[in-house]
């Protein structure tokens, strides 16, 4: 059994703040998938748990206008099967596929997964490529931020007796992404690296790579290179030498070495350019 | 502090003092007493402690006991009552796939929430909703192939 807490499933928004002003020691429970862990790891040991599964208003993908706004508690398997996801943002639908296994996106909730902030997380890069927004809710009403912003750091967002509401992202401005990882167990391990490329409606491109640096990390000069019209293969090798310049992934990482995670970041944006239908035949992967 | 909470398990109804630090993998084993449900990593990552609340299949070691309050779930203990059961139990004895059994528990229970979605899985769709089981006798391939034998 964990250290002894106390637990709560409000049915509001409201309710959730008055709790969590009541508790100084409060920690926010979703899919529990990442807290459950930690707390048997006692990594956190909160006296009061206040679970949000109830809450409808953080619930649900919608299109508004030339938004798609997905709410903090949308599970893994809602967005994978979800048809507007899969139509217009592809990169997370393929995030969605290659997510743990079935138990566990049956539970795991978007909104978890971006609070939680781990280097490697699934929806780091393609929400980082796509220029997601996130909505914050607190007691003074919703506020709406740049992930970039919000994300800052390993395993650190920007909330403050807050809750994640939803991710909102814009459809008019990204054309096509595509997100690729790489793990040691296909599923039940979290992504070794991962890459998501978005190919925008000017035809500007924004890379973004993950596990190579504390947040999901982008390079305006890659970008550069691969919105140039006349990419070929020796851009890939440019783009290696930045990325060899530029990053430098801690080597005491349990899953890769630093110079492994380089190549391989490459190497995934190959599969992520080909999925957007920019790369002929005649550049190997 | 323990509360009492109301729930349904293996269709009997029950009113239980659970403290909330409980998970529901320890409600199962160390309250009721069925220990049918197994516990191997205990941290969502092996599959053996699968059972089904309100139908779906969950991982009860990274569930809180709290959240079966008004919900159904149903066990291997529960399944065992039932026809599929021994279905199940027919297609893994003759296809061999049970070594130590320890596994076995989570995967039957997995494949009972598969067959409640659609009686004609594809193989990819066998492989997505066993992928996050491990079983370390086996190999696997027999654990699928008693899948394909239950789908005519
Ligand atoms: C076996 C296994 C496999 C996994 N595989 C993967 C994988 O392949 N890829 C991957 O990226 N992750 C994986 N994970 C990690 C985890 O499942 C994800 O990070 C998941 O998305 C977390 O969501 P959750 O709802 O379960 O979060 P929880 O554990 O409920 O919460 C995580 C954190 O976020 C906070 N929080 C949650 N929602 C909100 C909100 N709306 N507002 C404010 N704070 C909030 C909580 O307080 C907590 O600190 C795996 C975990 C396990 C156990
Ligand atoms: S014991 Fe629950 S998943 Fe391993
Ligand atoms: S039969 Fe032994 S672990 Fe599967």
């Amino acid at each position: 059994m964990f250290s002894p807490f106390e637990y709560k499933r409000p049915e509001t928004i409201e309710e959730v703040f008055e709790l969590l002003n009541q508790n100084d020691n409060s920690q926010i429970v979703a899919g529990g998938t990442d807290l459950l862990v930690k707390l048997r790891e006692a990594e956190s040991s909160p006296d009061f748990l206040i679970d949000i599964k109830e809450l409808d208003e953080l619930k649900g993908i919608e299109q508004e206008n030339n938004e798609i706004k997905i709410g903090a508690l949308t599970t893994i398997t809602e967005i994978k099967e979800n048809k507007l996801i899969k139509d217009k943002l592809y990169a997370l639908y393929q995030a969605a596929s290659e997510f743990g296994c079935y138990e566990i996106r049956n539970r795991a909730t978007i909104g978890g997964n971006v609070v939680h902030a781990s280097p490697g997380a699934e929806y780091g890069v393609p929400l980082f490529a796509l220029e997601a927004e996130v909505e914050v809710v607190g007691q003074n009403g919703i506020k709406r931020l740049p992930i970039e912003e919000f994300w800052y750091d390993v395993g650190r967002v920007k909330l403050d007796n807050e809750l994640l509401k939803s991710i909102i992202i814009n459809i008019d401005k990204n054309e096509k992404s595509s997100y690729h990882r790489l793990s040691r167990v296909e599923g039940m391990d979290l992504a070794v690296v991962n890459t998501a490329l978005v190919k925008r409606s000017d035809n500007k491109y924004r890379s973004y790579f993950g596990t190579v640096a504390r947040t999901p990390y982008q390079n305006k000069k890659i970008d550069a290179i691969l919105s140039k019209e006349n990419f070929n293969k020796k851009s890939f090798k440019k783009i290696q030498d930045i990325i060899n310049e530029s990053v430098s992934p801690r080597s005491s990482s349990l899953r890769a070495s630093p110079e492994y995670k380089k190549r391989m970041v490459v190497s995934l944006l190959k599969k992520c350019l080909r999925d957007i239908g920019e790369l002929g035949d005649d550049i190997d992967g | 502090m323990a509360k009492e909470i109301k729930t349904t398990i293996n269709n009997k109804k029950y009113k239980i003092e659970v403290p909330p630090q409980m998970t529901l993998l320890e409600l199962l084993r160390e309250k009721l007493i069925m220990t049918g449900t197994k516990e191997g990593c205990g941290n969502g990552e092996c599959g053996a402690c699968t059972v089904l609340l309100n139908d779906k299949p969950v991982r009860s070691c990274i569930v809180l006991a709290h959240e079966i309050e008004g919900k159904e779930v149903i066990t291997i203990e529960g399944l065992k009552e039932t026809g599929d059961f021994k279905e199940i139990k027919e297609a893994f004895i003759a296809e061999d796939a049970v070594q130590c059994g320890f596994c076995t528990p989570g995967f039957v229970m997995a494949i009972k929430a598969l067959l409640n979605r659609t009686k004609t899985p594809t193989d990819e769709e066998i492989k997505e909703a066993l992928g996050g089981h491990l079983c370390r006798c086996t190999g696997y391939e027999s654990i699928h192939k008693a899948v394909k034998r239950l789908v005519k």
